[in-house]
């Protein structure tokens, strides 16, 4: 009888209680001006209800549960909630979203994978970035399972970075939406960008948007640097390791008034001592001695925002046998390697602002560069000069409401390259104008699409459409899908981004008629599901990307004594899956596990023309990667342990004269990092130590005792050619 | 035996010396001026424990060594994270560094 009642009086209560909240929703900033903002999301969380507001910036939800919170959020506009007790009108403001904010957000999310990204793209913050101290781009993805970097040669220290099973060439570099590594400097580009001057990267998977350009096409890179801004007043960080690597970074910051602040950001690294831990009279490391310049200015009102900056760095690289003197030695008795390279570049900013209206907007984007490099292997000697010009111009507007937002623009490329190798003299100027569209629609919490198209005209290789797709769908609160598909192309620099397969004595062969145009398309999904684990918070990524060229340069090293370069004759393909688990299993320790499955393997050319699938050399098809990081309270200790395992992967067969040779197979192997830091008042210690296994590769160097011989090849390279390596340094700052 | 472990101990003992505890008020308005205030107390010498209160008038009790701090000195650090520490008024350039949500 008495339950009765009071089910009776539940229903009346329940009925009582469908009310409605209505409100009001506007913008506004900080001169107090606000406008009405049609589109905006409301969400009220006890009934788990949600409204679009309206043309006329209202809204009204039918709610039943009080007391709770409502949730207000709109593209470009900083969230906000309102703790709402009765059906009543409430009247939200929203400021613009900083992007200061929306790292803050970032941060939070485990695992460093963005969340409200339409993109499936990692972003890799300062906190992961110290995670390996040293030293430089390069060294910046120890503790990542998407990016793997290689060493090209056993001889000259560049570096390449692969993801999704393809090399960095395939990846677009950029530095603040500005192309950075691209043309000549992509032979030793990822050494260029000190890891100090990094304030975080975002690492997008699969097509990136055709706002930024065409060439990417496996994912890519976008680096933030150190803003004048928001800089300490003074940086100092100090390097040293065991292998003769010393490297000071400093950075000075002023702020003039509210408006106009400075940066100036300098570099300076070398390694001076010859090192050759394997004994076979070739110095595991080049000399090299670097300096890195960058100054830049900010300008910031209400309405504009000016950024502009200059750049220089001047590198000198010495390598091969032990006992080689640039002045001294005879180049044909002693095998010597060198580089100088130098290189200017400037950029500027220009975006004017709308504050109570922040989809709105236009930006411009200029910069220039001028490369030059020459370099010697033993007798063969290359000199490479490139001339850069390039210009974006982006507008950004929304139809109706800020549920549909588009951005349309026009850029334009201006790239000129003079390049000697051995007696032969290459030219070429290449002239890129493109126009561009992208249309977003967003359903709040929903789903999100990205549509964008753009057609540029290149002069040498014809006009070029690139369409591509986003999507993303939050199937639930704690499940994510993304999916993105789409073209992207790019003309090949042969000399420059192969220039590490010089340090061998084959014979370079251009076989036919050589098409320089690389094309692609690029499709992929991933899958992100948030959880709790034992009420600690866990995430599982799983990703799965396919690259299938339509036209590919070949790099072919499977006959011996023999670089044959063509354009792809067949199928030329890079499945890349991944699967990444991420745990806090108590507070401040957080660990990271993944594997990654990779299928890369293109049609070369076999005896008599025909052809020949073959995996793709060098690359591993399995890798593990387990990262354990600890911070006691306040981050005054902090510990952090990497362990990389690489599978085997195929070597090209350097000994059988025929292309159709056994396969060779190098082993699977293991790599150790650890560091520890310690952090003072004003300033922070950390020691490390790379490779703690000491792995090495036993013989990097092919034919190392006669390298005049034709049996010589420092290109054979799978694994490390140095040993561990054990750093300490300090950094301090003055805020 | 005893005695001798008891002597070997004695130094450090010595050297820990016998802390005590102060309750000071603070101007922390949020959780990251808790977080901001405890770290900054944390890397400074002498301080063994901190732990603010927002819903105590935002009182913090520190746990310190006399030896190696005294209570101006703790309210001096404080005051340069950004924060009023009792009669101590907050260094005004390190305020004016704090986020907006942090201001007073």
């Amino acid at each position: 009888m008495y339950s009765k009642y009071v089910l009776i009086f539940c229903l009346l209560c329940s009925q009582a209680m469908a009310q409605e909240i209505t409100g009001r929703v506007m913008s506004l900033d900080d001169s107090g001006k606000m406008e009405d903002l049609p589109g905006a999301s409301v969400y009220y969380q006890p009934d788990k209800k949600g409204g679009i507001v309206g043309a006329n910036g209202l809204f009204s939800l039918k709610v039943q549960t009080f007391p709770g919170w409502l949730l207000i959020r709109s593209v470009g506009f900083a969230p906000d909630s309102v703790w709402v007790t009765k059906p009543q009108f409430v009247h939200v403001h929203l400021r613009a979203n900083d992007a200061e904010l929306s790292e803050v957000k970032v941060l939070a999310s485990p695992g460093g994978h963005d969340v409200q990204s339409i993109q499936s793209r990692e972003i890799l913050t300062m906190k992961t970035l110290a995670k390996a101290a040293c030293c430089n781009l390069s060294e910046s993805f120890e503790t990542n399972a998407s990016v793997s970097v290689n060493f090209t040669d056993a001889v000259t220290g560049a570096k390449q970075i692969s993801l999704l099973g393809l090399s960095g060439s395939y990846v677009q570099t950029q530095v603040e939406n500005v192309p950075s590594i691209r043309g000549l400097k992509s032979t030793y580009g990822l050494n260029y960008i000190p890891g100090t001057w990094i304030r975080s990267i975002d690492l997008a998977k699969g097509q990136s948007s055709v706002v930024n350009g065409y060439e990417s096409m496996t994912g890519a890179i976008n680096m933030e640097l150190a803003k004048p801004d928001t800089s300490e007043v003074y940086f100092l960080n100090a390097y040293g390791n065991s292998q003769g690597r010393f490297e000071v970074n400093q950075q000075a910051a002023h702020k003039f008034n509210g408006k106009l602040s400075t940066a100036l950001l300098t570099h300076y690294s070398q390694q001076a001592s010859r090192i050759d831990g394997n004994g076979d009279g070739f110095m595991d490391l080049p000399l090299f001695s670097l300096i890195n310049v960058m100054n830049r200015w900010k300008y910031a009102t209400e309405h504009w925002m000016l950024q502009a900056g200059v750049g220089y760095l001047k590198e000198s690289r010495l390598a091969g046998q032990n006992s080689f003197d640039e002045q001294q030695s005879n180049r044909y008795q002693v095998y010597g390697f060198g580089s100088n390279t130098g290189r200017f570049e400037a950029f500027a900013k220009i975006a004017r602002l709308f504050p109570t209206k922040p989809w709105k907007g236009v930006g411009l984007i200029l910069s220039t560069s001028q490369h030059q490099n020459d370099a010697y292997f033993a007798l063969k000697q290359y000199a490479g000069r490139e001339q850069s010009m390039f210009g974006n111009l982006i507008y950004q507007s929304m139809i109706d409401n800020t549920n549909h937002t588009w951005k349309a623009g026009a850029s334009f490329l201006y790239d000129s390259y003079q390049e000697r190798y051995l007696d032969s003299s290459y030219a070429r100027t290449e002239l890129v104008p493109g126009i561009f569209g992208e249309y977003t629609l967003t359903v709040p919490n929903k789903f999100t699409l990205v549509l964008g198209n753009r057609i540029d005209f290149h002069n040498q290789l014809g006009m070029k459409w690139v369409p591509r797709l986003h999507a993303k769908w939050d199937i639930a609160s704690d499940w994510y899908a993304r999916v993105s598909a789409g073209k992207g192309w790019r003309r090949v620099n042969p000399l420059a981004e192969n220039m590490g397969f010089l340090a061998n004595n084959r014979y370079l062969q251009l076989l036919g008629n050589l098409n320089p145009l690389e094309e692609a398309w690029n499709y992929g999904f991933s899958l992100t599901h948030d959880f709790t684990l034992g009420s600690r918070k866990a995430n599982l990524v799983f990703d799965y990307f396919q690259t299938d060229f339509t036209h590919q340069w070949i790099v072919d090293m499977e006959t011996a004594h023999s670089i044959r370069m063509y354009t792809s004759p067949g199928v030329s393909y890079a499945k890349s899956a991944q699967i990444e688990f991420n745990y806090s299993p108590i507070p401040r320790l957080e660990w990271k596990t993944a594997y990654r499955f990779q299928d890369v393997a293109s049609d070369y050319y076999g005896q008599n023309g025909s052809l020949r699938k073959l995996t793709k050399p060098f690359l591993n098809r399995d890798r593990v990667l387990v990262n354990i990081a600890y911070a006691t309270k306040y981050d005054i200790w902090k510990f952090d342990l990497t362990w990389q395992w690489s599978g085997e992967r195929r070597i090209p067969n350097a000994y059988v004269h025929t292309t159709d040779a056994p396969e060779v197979n190098a082993p699977a192997f293991s790599m150790v990092y650890g560091q520890v830091t310690r952090q003072f008042k004003k300033w922070e210690m950390y020691l490390g130590v790379e490779n703690l296994f000491n792995f090495t590769q036993s013989n990097p160097i092919m034919g190392a005792s006669d390298p005049f011989a034709r049996g010589f090849d420092a290109t054979m390279v799978w694994g490390p050619v140095a040993g561990r390596m054990v750093y300490t340094g300090l950094r301090y700052k003055i805020n | 035996m005893k005695y001798l472990l008891f002597l070997m101990l004695l130094p450090f003992g010595l050297l820990a010396g016998p802390s005590q505890t102060v309750k000071i008020k603070t101007s922390a308005i949020c959780e990251m001026c808790k977080e901001r205030i405890e770290k900054n107390l944390a890397l400074t010498k002498g301080i063994e424990k901190s732990d603010l209160n927002l819903e105590d008038q935002s009182n913090i009790t520190v746990v310190y060594n006399p030896e190696k701090i005294d209570v101006a000195k703790i309210k001096q650090v404080i005051a340069e994270t950004g924060y009023d520490a009792d009669e101590v008024k907050s260094v005004k350039k390190s305020y004016d560094k704090l986020p907006n949500c942090c201001k007073k």
